[in-house]
């Protein structure tokens, strides 16, 4: 990889290394796997920018690391392990416990999700996106991008246990 | 604005909107008054903005995501706290040092008079500027913790501290 490229990769990785961290994070819950996951990501950033440069870097990076956060949520046995949980509630063991199970459930919604279903449910819900920005950012049209929105709510909507459903304010 | 019902099909239409925050707000009046028609559509928007709630539980509470915060957002309550409990060990160190330094040595000889006691000797009489400041805030407290303090390694330091202190003064 030559130095131009290879200090590309890096500029952009460190402009978005937050987001990477925080999408890893919002599917996963825990520091430890998060980094894991945050490294990997920035390998295959550097392989893809070797190979073909994505058009949009930020909406490859929420893609893959979304993925990848998911894959390894899932390559676990529901694991609640107390070493390393930087959002841990001091006293409320059962809080983590719980958060954990939602998180599992929300990851395998997210499995049944088209890859443009789940960037668009991502940027939406934790980014915070107007459909706007993400049509824009994902290539595809507004109304498009609503469908998605649907389709991946109703999905989740399905596929998490009543216990976590709490009357909403939207 | 607008307040003429939506049909079903506006009401299909709105929905992203309304559950992404993106209808304005006569919208979503109108949205809402017109939902109450179709009991369909309501529970189902009902039901989307449930999981959607459970979507935003999972939002990072601590550091792991705050960095993107100014740090001045980062200073909770126990920054202050610990920062308030410095400044307090100051001052009583202060306190201490300096009546340690106007002949406080309780340690030097058990069998001693009080502090307060050899204060008075060495000084003068009671009425004195010095002997009502021997016998301040500062120096009682430095007494009885000095007294107390025998067991803990922190007072054993301020001991050692005031001797020194004292021996420095005696020599002068």
């Amino acid at each position: 990889m030559n130095t131009s490229l290879e200090s590309d990769a890096l500029a952009i990785f460190q402009r978005h290394r937050r987001e990477v961290y925080r999408w890893a994070f919002r599917v996963l819950g825990n520091h430890h796997d998060t980094l894991d996951v945050t490294q990997d990501v920035f390998l295959k950033w550097i392989e893809k920018m070797q190979i073909v440069p994505p058009v949009n870097a930020r909406a490859w990076l929420r893609t893959v690391t979304t993925n990848r956060a998911i894959d390894l949520l899932r390559s676990k046995k529901h694991r609640v392990s107390s070493s390393h949980e930087p959002d841990r509630i001091e006293n409320q063991p059962e809080n983590y416990t719980d958060r954990q199970a939602l998180r599992h459930e929300i990851a395998h919604a997210m499995e049944q999700l088209s890859e443009q279903q789940r960037a668009v449910l991502i940027a939406k819900v934790y980014d915070g996106m107007t459909f706007a920005a993400i049509g824009e950012e994902l290539d595809i049209a507004i109304p498009t991008a609503k469908t998605h929105y649907l389709r991946a709510l109703r999905v989740v909507r399905e596929k998490i246990s009543q216990d976590w459903l709490v009357e909403g304010d939207a | 604005m607008n307040t003429d019902h939506m049909n079903r099909q506006e009401l299909n239409d709105a929905m992203a909107d309304y559950l992404g925050g993106e209808l304005p707000p006569d919208q979503v009046v109108r949205f809402e008054l017109s939902l109450k028609e179709h009991p369909d559509l309501a529970s189902e928007v009902h039901e989307l903005a449930k999981a959607l709630k459970a979507m935003h539980a999972l939002e990072p509470e601590t550091k792991a995501t705050n960095d993107s915060k100014p740090s001045s957002l980062q200073w909770g309550k126990g920054h202050f706290v610990r920062l308030a409990a410095m400044i307090t060990l100051a001052f009583f160190i202060g306190y201490i040092v300096r009546g340690l330094d106007q002949g406080v040595n309780p340690g030097a000889n058990p069998g001693a008079p009080s502090p307060t006691e050899r204060v008075g000797e060495e000084t003068g009489p009671s009425d004195t500027p010095r002997i009502q400041s021997d016998e301040s805030f500062g120096t009682r407290y430095a007494t009885e913790f000095l007294a107390d303090g025998r067991r803990s390694g922190l007072s054993r330091s301020l001991i050692a501290y005031a001797r020194a202190t004292r021996k420095n003064s005696t020599k002068e």
